[in-house]
């Protein structure tokens, strides 16, 4: 008996610590959430609404009359292209460094390593120059070569572990089998990579989707503009009305979040390996 | 016709020789099973020839046609890996249409289901044919393995020890099962295992190999009874040979192998052979133990084995440690004085320093 109720003491502490860190970490998100559902006059009312008695979704309007679509079109362009180009890219390096023992391998691993603790900051006077030397600044496609070269050493990395989890008698069966090795890589290897796939992809999405840094230096026309940036000008363009504005926060986290719940699972075992079971 | 042909074929890992010049003749419709301790260059013979390694030197070819350079998918073989190597992500009818859909193969999909489902059928697996690998057990994989490598014609098959995986019962059924497969579909098949009764049981012709060399490539029976040298005779065999060093004397006109209480006739075969020292090789069948005072040499017993039919005892005589048989109904307990006879038909001799054979066994 006294067994039992120290577990559920123990139990209890628990949850109610969890609860608290859980709190800290969502009070803002959920006063922000409210708040933008809210009536301008209650925005800032003193003691604060958790849960709007009034909801309007007024403040989302004005977003999407200032051009909040196009932003976000822009957001998911370059976001999408940077995923597929990292993924395409990645996947083959990592599986290169995976599978062939060729010249300068450790040399690569440790290039790729090393490029990884560079703080993004401190490539933007050189990439800044660069851009403009292709004539690619203001452009959909220099952000996504920059977010590619950003983010193309962490996938790189995942995908090198994971492909060292999947055995390769696989690969050398669909060999003998009559397929050549790229055949084999397609059929075999991709298809049971999924985890790794997904993980590395949110990484480079999630750090594609909230670039801040990176996008107002690079750009500067409202045309090309990610939802990050339009965040920064509505502030400046709306002034204290934190309504839209806490729309527009909400609007530019909501896709990261979501895609993050329904894919969580694979994120996890991507990141920390182990394909094929049994 | 020959099917397989290695000519001085090496192969080094950095400073270790895994095969040290290979010449090997593998005919049409063969079972040749390569057989040896890990690391003995079997299984690099095998992969050499499957093309997913590249020989230092030498010349491997299939049929008439040089490989070396080509990759494994231009080799037209099979293989059945030792895990199987069947794709998770696929039912057991992808796994075994896998080859047939490759490119160039030009199978419709009618024609595949056709091929698939009879050789499901021959294997005894249609039933499984909607199910993933994962599944299945060991038994059911290994089929499937064997499927998926006997749905096209391949010049020859490759098997790296498939039976390892499954439990003494059923490797002995899919010994069995095997070997009729290799009667039906009369193809060339090479077989890596180290186990020596798989290569006994199911071969036409076993490869020895130790430590990156070929010791002796023969049909079974010639190899468990005319093994080449004191690494065949012992590593092939239910139990380790026993090896009795001494000395070939002239005695009364014939040659006598001597050693302490060991006073053994050679026969009419082993009659030329000089004086000098030598080790006789004598299988657990070789010599019987009996109770009691009589001819033979005198041994303690101490430990004996229920083997089935009979028993098998091991006894101290003077320094040396033998194994030996012995009837069931002798009742044999550790601690019994028995006498020991040699049969002169199954005794084998070798060289003190070659190591080699100088003659023996039945022929």
């Amino acid at each position: 008996m006294n067994y039992r109720r120290a577990i559920l003491l123990r139990k209890a502490i628990h949850f109610a610590i969890n609860l608290t860190i859980a709190a800290f970490a969502l009070a803002p998100l959920l006063w922000g959430l409210g708040s933008s559902l809210k009536p301008t006059n209650r925005i800032l009312q003193v003691p604060p609404e958790i849960i709007p008695s009034e909801i309007t979704f007024a403040h989302y309007y004005t977003l999407i009359e200032n051009d909040l679509f196009r932003y976000m079109g822009n957001s998911a362009i370059v976001s999408v292209a940077s995923v597929a180009l990292c993924l395409v890219l990645g996947a083959l390096a990592g599986y290169a460094l995976s599978r062939f023992a060729f010249p300068g391998r450790k040399g690569v691993m440790l290039i790729v390593i090393t490029v990884m603790s560079i703080p993004i900051a401190s490539l933007l006077v050189p990439t800044y120059t660069l851009l403009a030397n292709i004539g690619l600044l203001n452009s959909r496609v220099g952000l996504v070569l920059l977010y590619t070269a950003y983010e193309l050493p962490i996938v790189i990395w995942i995908m090198f572990g994971y492909f060292n989890t999947i055995p390769r008698q696989l690969e050398n069966a669909a060999m003998i089998d009559g397929y050549g090795r790229f055949e084999a890589f397609r059929r075999i290897v991709v298809p049971l990579s999924g985890p790794g796939l997904i993980a590395s992809g949110l990484f480079v999405l999630i750090a594609a989707w909230n670039d801040f840094v990176v996008a107002v230096v690079m750009t500067s026309a409202e045309a090309v503009r990610t939802l990050p940036v339009a965040v920064y000008f509505y502030l400046g363009f709306f002034g204290r009305e934190w309504g839209p504005l806490l729309a527009a926060s909400m609007v530019s986290i909501a896709p990261i979040i979501l895609i993050f719940v329904l894919f969580q699972k694979y994120f996890v075992s991507g990141v920390t390996g182990g394909g094929v079971k049994g | 016709m020959t099917a397989v042909r290695f000519s001085g074929v090496r192969k080094s890992f950095g400073s270790v020789t895994a095969l040290a010049g290979l010449d090997l003749d593998i005919r049409e419709g063969e079972f040749v099973s390569l057989l040896g301790p890990s690391g003995s260059g079997k299984t690099t013979t095998l992969n050499l020839l499957a093309g997913l390694l590249d020989a230092d030197s030498g010349d491997i070819t299939i049929g008439d046609r040089r490989v070396n350079d080509l990759p494994p998918d231009r080799r037209d073989i099979a293989m059945v890996f030792q895990n199987y190597a069947l794709y998770p992500h696929m039912t057991v009818f992808e796994n075994i249409a896998f080859p047939l859909r490759a490119r160039g193969r030009g199978y419709d999909e009618r024609a595949i289901r056709a091929k698939v489902e009879g050789v499901a059928d021959s294997l005894g697996v249609a039933a499984l044919l909607a199910r993933y690998p994962k599944e299945l057990s060991g038994g059911q994989q290994q089929r499937i393995a064997l499927g998926r490598a006997m749905v096209r014609d391949p010049k020859v098959f490759l098997l790296d020890e498939p039976l390892s995986n499954l439990d003494a019962r059923l490797r002995i059924r899919m010994r069995r099962d095997i070997k009729a497969l290799h009667s039906r579909i009369r193809s060339t098949i090479v077989y890596v295992t180290h186990d020596q009764a798989e290569a006994l049981t199911m071969s036409t012709r076993i490869a020895v190999f130790d430590q990156g060399h070929l010791q002796q490539f023969d049909t079974p029976h010639a190899i468990y009874h005319r093994p080449a040298n004191m690494f065949v005779a012992n590593f092939v065999g239910e139990r380790e040979i026993n090896f009795v060093p001494g000395a070939i004397e002239g005695r009364n006109g014939g040659a006598t192998f001597v050693s302490g209480d060991i006073v053994l006739p050679l026969g009419e075969r082993q009659s030329g052979l000089r004086p000098g020292k030598a080790v006789l090789g004598l299988r657990t069948e070789a010599i019987s133990a009996a109770p009691g005072e009589g001819p033979g040499v005198p041994a303690t017993v101490e430990l004996v084995e229920l083997v089935g039919p009979e028993l098998v005892a091991y006894v101290a005589a003077g320094s040396l440690r033998l194994s030996c048989r012995a009837a069931l109904e002798s009742g044999l307990q550790a601690g019994d004085k028995v006498r020991l006879a040699i049969d002169p038909a199954q005794v084998h001799l070798f060289d003190l320093d070659t190591t080699m054979s100088l003659a023996g066994g039945e022929s």
